[in-house]
């Protein structure tokens, strides 16, 4: 049904992408024509600026990209496992656990390998604590809607790393708060980890297309999704895990980006529908776009300064959230 | 019970021995019992006593054992194959987002499509039909979170119907329906059976179950049920004693309606 409503969507988002990638590649300090980028990206000689845009923006600009890509795709598999439109990725505590492992190493003054395994671990314990509580949520059959103690489970967890990670803020020296605000903000200053977020991206959206009509049952409840022939108990395991690594890695390459995984996933259904055949890859490229625009605009608004990825996704997503929710009001 | 005067082909649904505990209660008791093709089951009993976990027990929903699909325990069965001969309708639905109610009514076609299909003319026709026969074709294009509670119990079960179950479990099918519809709604219930489909639908309203379903299935709470043709089971004697009120037959236009005194 829908299918006609995504396919028109999804080649308009591509060229967004594409046209994004352009000006995300010229824009900067130093400004690069768009034969220069070409020049560049076509493998030819295009003197300093091809050095600029191959071995500095290009690299950035994927990774923002994959990061956009992987928490509008966790945002989309978290509202359907929570059945909660206004679920996103940091909801369950994983950015929050990623968040308490890379401040303790930046505290400590460790090296920048250092923070990044921390934050991996912190967001794996802080996925194993949810799963440990929430077990039963887990386990139970179809007779029973564990989604809102699962969602309070993930909350309350999610509260306690914020406790702590006000606690290292709180005893920080000074000259380490820089650093640890601009990793809670989410920032991809010197990031040049691509492949993992991008390839992330593909390999978890690939894994879930196949159970997106299986998605679109349990997006209507537990009950409806089993007497229809879906494995309740396997696809809510599968949405966690994926939603968990697509967060877990996104957050491990940029720090804590907010506001993609909601905003997108919820935009995306207000035009295309909730059938997840459509939502996941659109979500993904939207995402994608969204954020390379946001970094983009980041690192140009206010230059020389840079600033954090996710300021200026917060300036832009709480007035289009608030939008988009008002005009659901109005409309129902 | 009855089980021994129907051949087994025909036979699609069978309890041996099921024991349903909720809490420290038992709510049935060793049960044997058996639905065949061309059967209509309701489910008779005052609140509480388990008819929404038996439907939920033989539509899967609950870990239960002693309850054969086509005489194979449940547990051989994987859940798509069930799903294409089994379906369920639950008393309440939360929606939890916005959806057509034509794409509602699709989703029943799950079952029947493979892992990358999507869904063709032909399930579309099922779909619009299954709208027809329950009175929602003019809002196929409405939101489903803007329909009332009757309007969304009929999407549930035109959904039912377009998943084409042999057999169809349904929780208080007219709960929600005006008049009209509740006759509507059993009316078309028994079009199903006499089509060769076997349904359990646990029923509130004696007289409804007394005018279509051929049979009924009587849970007192305490473990006990009686099972039998429709004829034998509803008198006042047994009603009264299973829903610890009097009930009274009155007989007009040849047939009795019951009513509490």
């Amino acid at each position: 049904m829908r299918q006609t409503r995504a396919l028109p969507l999804f080649c308009g988002l591509w060229c967004a992408a594409c046209a994004a990638f352009v000006l995300a590649l010229m824009a900067g300090s130093a400004s690069v024509s768009p034969e220069n980028v070409w020049t560049a990206l076509a493998g030819g000689d295009a003197g300093m600026h091809g050095d600029i845009v191959l071995n500095l923006r290009l690299p950035r600009a994927l990774a923002a990209f994959g990061v956009g890509a992987l928490l509008a795709l966790a945002g989309a598999l978290l509202q359907v496992l929570l059945r909660n439109p206004l679920a996103e990725p940091y909801l369950m505590g994983i950015s929050g656990g990623a968040a308490v492992g890379a401040l303790s190493m930046l505290l400590l003054g460790a090296a920048i390998w250092l923070v990044h395994t921390a934050a991996i671990v912190g967001a794996a314990l802080a996925v194993l604590l949810v799963l440990t509580l929430a077990r039963h949520d887990f386990a139970q059959g179809a007779g029973h809607d564990g989604s809102p103690r699962l969602l309070l489970t993930g909350v309350i967890v999610a509260a306690g790393c914020g406790a702590v990670v006000t606690l290292i803020l709180a005893i920080a020296p000074d000259q380490k708060l820089r650093g640890m605000l601009f990793w809670l903000m989410g920032d991809f200053n010197g990031v040049d980890r691509w492949q993992l977020p991008l390839g992330g991206a593909l390999v978890l959206l690939l894994l879930m297309l196949p159970e997106a009509r299986a998605l679109n049952a349990m997006a209507r409840g537990p009950l409806a999704a089993q007497t229809l022939g879906v494995n309740v108990r396997t696809q809510r395991l599968r949405l966690y895990a994926v939603a968990s690594l697509a967060t877990a890695i996104a957050v491990t390459t940029a720090g804590a980006v907010g506001f993609i995984g909601l905003i997108v996933p919820h935009a995306m259904r207000l035009i295309i529908g909730n059938d997840q055949r459509g939502l996941l890859p659109v979500a993904a490229v939207a995402g994608g776009t969204m954020l390379l625009l946001a970094d983009t605009l980041a690192r140009t608004v206010v230059a020389p300064v840079q600033l954090p990825v996710g300021v200026v996704m917060a300036f832009v997503g709480v007035p289009s959230f608030l939008y988009l929710l008002l005009r659901r009001h109005e409309r129902a | 019970m009855n089980a021994p005067e129907h051949s087994l082909a025909r036979q699609l649904l069978q309890t041996r021995a099921l024991t349903l505990v909720r809490g420290a209660r038992e709510l049935v008791a060793a049960l044997d019992w058996s639905v065949c093709e061309g059967e209509f089951w309701c489910v008779l009993g005052p609140n509480g006593v388990g008819k929404t976990t038996l439907l939920h027990s033989l539509a899967g929903l609950l870990p239960s054992t002693g309850i054969d699909l086509q005489g194979r325990p449940i547990g051989h069965w994987d859940p798509e194959q069930q799903a294409r001969l089994r379906g369920f309708m639950p008393q309440q639905i939360h929606d939890a987002f916005s959806a057509s109610v034509l794409d509602t009514v699709l989703l029943g076609r799950h079952p029947h499509l493979g892992r990358w299909d999507w869904e063709g003319a032909g399930d579309l026709e099922i779909a619009r039909q299954a709208l027809e026969t329950t009175g929602m074709q003019a809002l196929a294009s409405r939101d489903v979170l803007t329909l009332s509670g009757g309007e969304r119990q009929r999407v549930a079960l035109a959904m039912l119907l377009a998943q084409e179950p042999r057999l169809l479990l349904l929780d208080e099918p007219s709960s929600h329906q005006d008049l009209q519809h509740q006759v509507k709604i059993f009316s078309v219930l028994r079009g199903l059976a006499e089509a060769g489909c076997a349904l359990v639908a646990a029923v509130h309203d004696i007289n409804l179950a007394a005018r279509y379903a051929t049979h009924a299935l009587l849970l007192d709470g305490a473990g006990g049920a009686d099972a039998g043709p429709i004829d034998i089971m509803l008198t006042p004697e047994r009603l009264s004693r299973v829903f610890r009120h009097p009930v009274r037959r009155l007989d007009d236009q040849g047939r009795g309606w019951f009513i509490a005194d």
